[in-house]
């Protein structure tokens, strides 16, 4: 199997762009030689050089020499951080195995059923007419399907938008008062990227949750109380009312229930995605072979 | 009169060469089918159904089958379709068919007097009633016993509820009551008209919602005779010539997002400038409003 050409999904490019935490190979190279002329300096200042200290200060001096050795070679380059390394090895089961990751939840079946409920609520709110995007797009490193765009076409894009719709009306003002999610600024570059776009949005929607999901989290409640039946305890029949209230908003103004993060294209941050697809195709190069090693044999 | 006059002869001759629905009615097996019913009361309760169809240009249009499946199943029931009765009635629907376009049927309906007659017919009822319930008047709630009211307790004229109540002659007695918020969750939960201008939940509330606590008391607690079972089954049904229930009023319909975006947009729009906005992806189906709109807004200016 062959990952020189493997292309990452623009939804899963935060995963890839995290940086590790901690300092980087080079901090670490220069922290390394600015100890080492400060140690070697010490050392020249002490008059006897038969002294412990000098003694010292010489192993002190002999043990820093030894790791701006180690890193001098590597100090360019950034070892990948542990979710990075993580999202690859899924990436390469994937692509061997045909098997997915994605864990479905309440939060992301709701995002599936009410994308349409939401791009017609931010055409509502803003006057203009959207057409949900269907068309997959890719370049030599990416791919993706950015969800509308305005512009003569796709491959011609001014601005490319990407909607969310938030769970309920707590978790919709929570993304509303925090910074952006670091993971989404990655994918709306990754559209512009495939786009052309110049531009990108990400619009939070704010829509009812589908009847389905309502009904799945009330007989979740029913079976966590003790409730006999449904149809005649009040209190259950109160906590259902309380739960269609807390999940359906028709009496909030629409132009309450969307809210935008604007994120303009950014170059250089391009060019370190793709050096960053490289490195990771690598990786993926690495893991094949710690896997199949006796395949790779064999191909060769 | 003219307009009158006009839809009766519409009701008679289809231009188009589709039997008409005095045509549909006069056919030997129809009348035979209503003479085994009803007797000697065939001939007015046609009469009726023919005429509550030329009255209501939908109805007009409706697919004349489905009229007569609605009207027969009042007709086993026994039960009028006069509108001002209350007893059951006929309901055009607009239903999507499989190539997108939309047909208007007929759907049977019952009202709540409709379920109170056959549960008095059954003679297993010593009494069935319902009431609206009044700010004040709720006096215990009780999960295991149910509600009891305080009828001297009404402190306003506001309505919260109802309910409804029967006895059965060996004794079983028994409550259903919902508030008007849960009627009207139950309400578009199961009627896709709910929100029609021209629906029976708009024009009458009162009564649809006595029907859905007297419904729904019957159908989870009495013991149900087949006529209260086809009651129950056959309420908001569209019912075809073989007597198939299909429930036309809340199926899953597929739907057009972009078309009912375009739907919601051309009703938001407060200006010209909206309308022009959109204008380039209104769908034929939806150039009436679009330009109805329109005008509404040109003439405000």
């Amino acid at each position: 199997m062959n990952f020189s050409n493997q292309l990452f999904r623009c939804s899963s490019l935060g995963y890839l762009m995290t940086e590790p935490k901690g300092k980087s190979n080079f901090e670490k190279w220069e922290e390394a030689c600015i100890n080492l002329g400060r140690y070697r300096s010490e050392y020249e200042n002490i008059k006897n050089k038969e002294t412990k200290t000098a003694a010292k200060k010489l192993e002190q001096i002999s043990k820093t020499e030894a790791e701006v050795n180690a890193l001098e070679p590597i100090r360019h380059t950034q070892e990948l951080a542990e979710t990075v390394k993580t999202h690859l090895v899924d990436v390469y089961v994937s692509a061997v195995y045909g098997r997915k990751t994605e864990i479905t939840s309440k939060f992301l079946e709701k995002g599936l059923m009410v994308e349409e409920d939401s791009i017609t609520l931010y055409s509502r709110a803003t006057k203009t007419f959207f057409l949900k995007n269907e068309e997959h797009l890719s370049n030599d490193f990416i791919m993706g399907t950015p969800d509308l765009y305005t512009g003569s076409d796709v491959h011609h894009a001014d601005l490319v938008i990407d909607v969310k719709s938030s769970w309920d009306i707590f978790t919709y003002h929570r993304a509303a008062t925090a910074p952006m999610n670091k993971m989404y600024y990655w994918q709306l570059q990754g559209y512009m990227w495939l786009t052309g776009a110049q531009r990108a949005k990400l619009v939070y929607c704010l829509v009812n949750t589908p009847e389905k999901l309502i009904n799945d989290e009330k007989r979740k409640m029913f079976y966590a109380s003790n409730s006999i039946d449904p149809d005649t305890d009040w209190s259950y029949m109160e906590a259902c009312a309380d739960l269609d209230k807390a999940l359906t908003y028709d009496d909030i103004p629409i132009d309450k229930r969307y809210f935008t993060f604007e994120v303009e294209r950014n170059d250089e941050d391009l060019k370190a995605l793709q050096d960053r697809v490289i490195r990771g195709r690598e990786f993926l190069g690495q893991l094949h072979e710690k896997f199949y090693p006796a395949l790779l044999k064999e191909q060769v | 009169m003219e307009t009158k006059e006009k839809k009766k002869n519409e009701v008679a001759v289809n231009g188009n060469g589709k039997m008409s629905l005095k045509q549909f009615f006069e056919a030997d097996n129809v009348q035979k089918k209503f003479q085994d019913m009803l007797g000697k009361r065939a001939a007015g309760f046609i009469t009726s159904v023919l005429q509550i169809c030329s009255q209501n240009a939908l109805l007009a249009d409706a697919d004349p089958a489905s009229i007569y499946g609605a009207a027969a199943t009042a007709a086993t029931l026994d039960l009028p379709l006069n509108q001002n009765l209350g007893f059951a009635y006929i309901i055009p629907y607009n239903q999507k068919q499989p190539d997108g376009t939309f047909k208007k049927v007929a759907q049977f309906q019952m009202g709540y007097k409709g379920f109170i007659q056959l549960a008095q017919r059954s003679g297993q009822f010593k009494t069935i009633s319902s009431a609206p319930i009044y700010e004040g008047q709720i006096a215990t709630n009780d999960p295991l016993k149910g509600m009891t009211f305080n009828w001297e307790g009404k402190k306003s004229d506001v309505v919260i509820g109802y309910a409804a109540y029967f006895q059965l002659i060996n004794g079983f007695e028994k409550v259903w009551y919902m508030d008007v918020d849960q009627i009207k969750r139950h309400g578009q939960k199961f009627s896709k008209t709910y929100a029609n201008k021209y629906g029976l939940w708009s024009t009458d509330f009162d009564g649809m919602a006595t029907k859905t606590v007297i419904k729904l008391l019957l159908s989870k607690f009495a013991p149900l005779t087949i006529d209260l079972q086809k009651a129950v089954i056959a309420d908001q049904a569209l019912i075809d010539e073989n007597e198939n229930t299909e429930y036309v009023d809340h199926e899953e319909v597929l739907i057009d997002p972009a078309a009912q975006r375009i739907a919601a947009m051309i009703s938001d729009a407060t200006k010209m400038e909206h309308l022009d906005a959109i204008e380039e992806f209104v769908q034929d189906g939806q150039l009436d409003m679009f330009n109805e709109k329109k005008k509404l807004l040109e003439g405000s200016k």
